[in-house]
């Protein structure tokens, strides 16, 4: 389901950062105003750089110490009450389902979550190398009215 | 009448120029065989009409170097590429403390106690490894993709399934090459290439089929993250073995290199099947001009 979800919607970024730079960005598309030749621009720029340039200017470095930053996700699969968040990392989180708004946390919904460890794995008595648990740690703020695929539409975005 | 050599190559490059404004796929030479394929018999004839008349010493017009001394004889060095291996968050490795020593020089850094592969280093690999799997493909080899995920498990099968080859992507038993009945009183065969997308297993520990395979003398593919130990893969790839999209890239890379290596066989065997009867055709016309 995953790997479909990216050929679809080619989310393979890295992370998209919600904080106090992106939320311009993030109103600006919650009232459709997005720029189509802006993002044109940006994805030919991208394909001529090194990969230090590409590093450099990434939301994972930009992102700083990654713990308690607000990151966009999305869901990808649903067990019960776990929710399944990829916010675009090496690893997976799983969460809890909120009590408000439970229901809207379907496959394919964007969220907005509270990464707190990027990867979780610590070092036990008496070895020399950490353990890793193969997952990252979160908590899920709240769900945006768009799915995941969507977002390319603008027309759909006007709906908010 | 001397008839001028045909230029075999220069027919294909302009036909090829025709071909190009439409986006058959991202790669110039998979075009290239592609039209090849679907208008070889069509393009033979046209050579073998040219020599009919002829009474010239025929030169080798195909000069078409052996495909071990080629440079990239299917096209392959451009399959990879830098923004592709960084959007599929290949550059991604584990975090500081579980690195392993041998894994140093293939890393770019450490950004905020997470590594991070240089991926310069990863696109020169994967350009080997992609290489020496399309020739081994050309070969006829049996190619067997491993995996040990439950996550992935499954896309590793459907994916090697796809492009005919074989995959083993459940609990590895120990001995299954080093204690096997292989050779000449059984049937069974080893693989020729096995293709890792990761090198751990399920149990955080070095899968046993690494060593089975350089024990029995099996040349492996691994993707290598930066907790794994590098040392007896033979082809090495450094990149992300947890994310989905950097497996998905992973058997995209793979799954185009064995049918570049597979479709560029059927067409070298057709190839000199035409050259073949061109040859014996040839003969009896002259065998019957000298009867007479």
């Amino acid at each position: 389901m995953l790997s479909q979800l990216f050929k679809a919607s080619r989310l393979c970024n890295s992370l998209q950062m919600i904080g106090p730079r992106c939320l311009n960005s993030f109103s600006t598309e919650a009232e459709g105003k997005i720029d189509q030749s802006n993002k044109e621009t940006s994805v030919s720029q991208v394909n001529t750089k090194s990969f230090a340039s590409l590093l450099r200017n990434s939301a994972f470095v930009g992102l700083g110490d990654v713990r308690k930053k607000r990151v966009s996700g999305v869901v990808f699969k649903t067990h019960g009450d776990d929710i399944y968040v990829d916010f675009g990392g090496k690893f997976h989180a799983v969460c809890p389902r909120p009590k408000i708004d439970g229901h809207k946390y379907v496959v394919g919904r964007n969220v907005v979550f509270l990464l707190l460890d990027f990867e979780l794995s610590t070092r036990f008595m008496g070895s020399f190398k950490e353990t890793t648990l193969l997952e990252s740690e979160g908590k899920i703020l709240y769900a945006t009215e768009y799915l995941g695929f969507q977002v390319d539409r603008p027309e759909r975005l006007r709906d908010i | 009448m001397m008839a001028s050599a045909v230029n075999f190559s220069g027919i294909v490059r302009r036909c090829f120029k025709l071909q190009s404004s439409c986006s058959l796929a991202r790669n110039p030479s998979f075009q290239q065989q592609l039209y090849h394929r679907n208008n070889l018999p069509r393009l033979t004839t046209t050579i073998r009409n040219r020599f009919v008349h002829s009474n010239a010493v025929e030169q080798n017009t195909t000069q078409v170097p052996s495909p071990l001394e080629h440079d990239d004889y299917f096209g392959i060095k451009t399959l990879p590429t830098i923004v592709d291996l960084y959007k599929a968050r290949v550059h991604f490795g584990h975090a500081q403390g579980n690195r392993n020593e041998h894994m140093k020089p293939y890393l770019f850094g450490c950004r905020m106690g997470i590594d991070i592969i240089d991926l310069d280093q990863s696109l020169v690999h994967m350009q080997l490894a992609l290489n020496f799997l399309a020739h081994m493909a050309y070969r006829r080899a049996v190619i067997l993709f491993v995996l040990q995920s439950s996550e992935h498990g499954h896309q590793v099968e459907t994916a090697a399934r796809d492009c005919g080859e074989y995959s083993h992507t459940r609990d590895w038993h120990s001995g299954l090459f080093t204690n096997a009945k292989f050779g000449e009183a059984s049937s069974n065969r080893y693989p020729d290439v096995c293709v890792f997308l990761s090198t751990m297993s399920g149990s955080y520990q070095e899968h046993p089929a690494v060593a089975e395979c350089a024990k029995v003398g099996i040349a492996t593919i691994g993707v290598v993250d930066s907790n794994v130990n590098p040392s007896i893969v033979t082809y090495p790839i450094p990149g992300n073995d947890d994310s989905t999209a950097s497996i998905t890239h992973y058997l995209e890379l793979f799954s185009r290199a064995i049918s570049a290596g597979k479709m560029r066989r059927e067409i070298d065997d057709l190839m000199a099947k035409q050259k073949k009867l061109q040859e014996s055709s040839q003969e009896n016309r002259t065998e019957g001009s000298s009867m007479k």
